[in-house]
């Protein structure tokens, strides 16, 4: 056999090494965990911030995905300023799902997540990280989009809705209890 | 994809083109004629071998960009701090670690708590589960640190969640941890103590969680 042919089974060697690859890295792609925020962000009655998701054609909350190369605190600020023209003057962490330890001059710096729940999505893991914001009492009536959505919600209207309107499931739950949680706290 | 790294990809695949093309020229001028196949041979295989570096190259840059890590604040109900001895950092830690890609930020920290400290996960009094920390756990239950500092070549940015959890202080702990007072942490040389920051993480949460003085916490 001439030297091509010895070259030739190398190449078709390499050429099932670079598809094996293919696979491996599409497998190992998949199987990374994706991080994803929700925000819930509160008014001063307690009502929390909805925005219409096109994809599912239900109310929603706020969420992004954070690309590889990022951050989740980067993603809060501009998700906001997106789908709602919140400005991040206008809203704070929540004083009973973040800790007095974070700083609270800039919204990236040390917010931890109040929730933090895992999902399967079409076979991708999500990782949903939940921030808990509210709306700074002065900042009440900024200047939101001049839109049906993005408006706030009470926990009664939206287990009012239909099924196909209101938020998934986890998102509601999720609601529910940081509904539950500010109550009891205020009871105690 | 962020811009810098797209213009290193296009770095890359410029510098991959115009390599391969080189090496075409030079064969065709001295290979022609009636050994053809050899040439397109190894010109193929130059061709997969450059798709594999630029393969390999885009692998290790999409999964290991952010690097997250868990800190596990755990304490038992007299607010001690669970602390090991960490054989890397040489000092004593908190239970810590960095996270896999595929694994979740609760899994890390039973494994870490599991390891680390020999707390059996099975054994919490206080589940590892936020819904249920919120409730039975005093806040802040759940925060993060960031360090922009570049730690690795591949690694643009550093991103910890910070663990605050109550054991019920029945459970049995593994020879290389001990639960800790302020004091006694305080106490020891500042080379094999806890870093300075998550020292004053400790502290502050002494004083604005628990409402103790920061001498007073965590004493037996």
């Amino acid at each position: 056999m001439s030297v091509g042919y010895y070259v030739m089974i190398a190449e078709c060697v390499l050429l099932l090494a670079v598809l094996s690859l293919i696979g491996v890295m599409r497998w190992l792609i998949r199987r990374q965990i994706r991080y994803r925020i929700q925000i819930v962000l509160l008014n001063t009655d307690g009502e929390s911030l909805l925005v219409y998701d096109s994809r599912a054609g239900s109310l929603a909350l706020p969420s992004a995905v954070v690309p590889f190369d990022d951050i989740p605190t980067n993603k809060i600020a501009p998700l906001l300023e997106t789908c709602a023209g919140i400005g991040e003057t206008a809203y704070r962490p929540h004083t009973q799902f973040h800790s007095p330890l974070q700083k609270y001059d800039r919204i990236r710096d040390d917010i931890g997540p109040a929730y933090i729940r895992e999902r399967r999505v079409k076979g991708k893991r999500f990782c949903e990280l939940f921030y808990v914001f509210c709306l700074n009492e002065e900042r009440e009536s900024s200047n939101f989009k001049q839109s049906p959505y993005p408006e706030f919600y009470s926990l009664r209207e939206m287990e009012a809705m239909d099924f196909s309107t209101r938020p998934e499931n986890f998102q509601m739950d999720v609601l529910r209890l940081v509904h539950e949680t500010i109550n009891r706290r205020k009871s105690k | 994809m962020g811009k810098k790294r797209m213009d290193k990809f296009k770095q890359y695949v410029t510098a991959g083109i115009s390599f391969v093309f080189g090496v075409l020229l030079q064969y065709v001028y001295a290979l022609a004629g009636e050994r053809q196949f050899l040439l397109y041979s190894v010109t193929l295989l130059l061709f997969l071998v450059f798709f594999l570096c630029i393969m390999f190259a885009q692998i290790q840059a999409r999964l290991h960009r952010v690097k997250y890590s868990i800190l596990v604040f755990a304490f038992d109900p007299k607010e001690r701090l669970l602390t090991v001895y960490n054989e890397f950092h040489k000092r004593r830690m908190i239970p810590c670690g960095v996270l896999k890609p595929s694994q979740t930020p609760h899994d890390a920290v039973k494994q870490f708590l599991r390891e680390q400290a020999g707390v059996n996960p099975d054994n919490y009094e206080t589940q590892i589960d936020n819904e249920i920390c919120a409730q039975e756990a005093s806040l802040p239950y759940s925060a993060q640190i960031e360090f922009i500092t570049k730690h690795e070549r591949h690694v643009s940015e550093h991103y910890a969640f910070i663990y605050f959890l109550r054991l019920s202080g029945k459970e049995k702990i593994g020879n290389q941890a001990a639960f800790m007072t302020l004091k006694e942490l305080e106490r020891l040389p500042e080379e094999t103590s806890l870093f300075s920051d998550l020292l004053q993480r400790y502290r502050f949460y002494l004083q604005h969680d628990t409402g103790r003085q920061a001498g007073e916490g965590g004493t037996r």
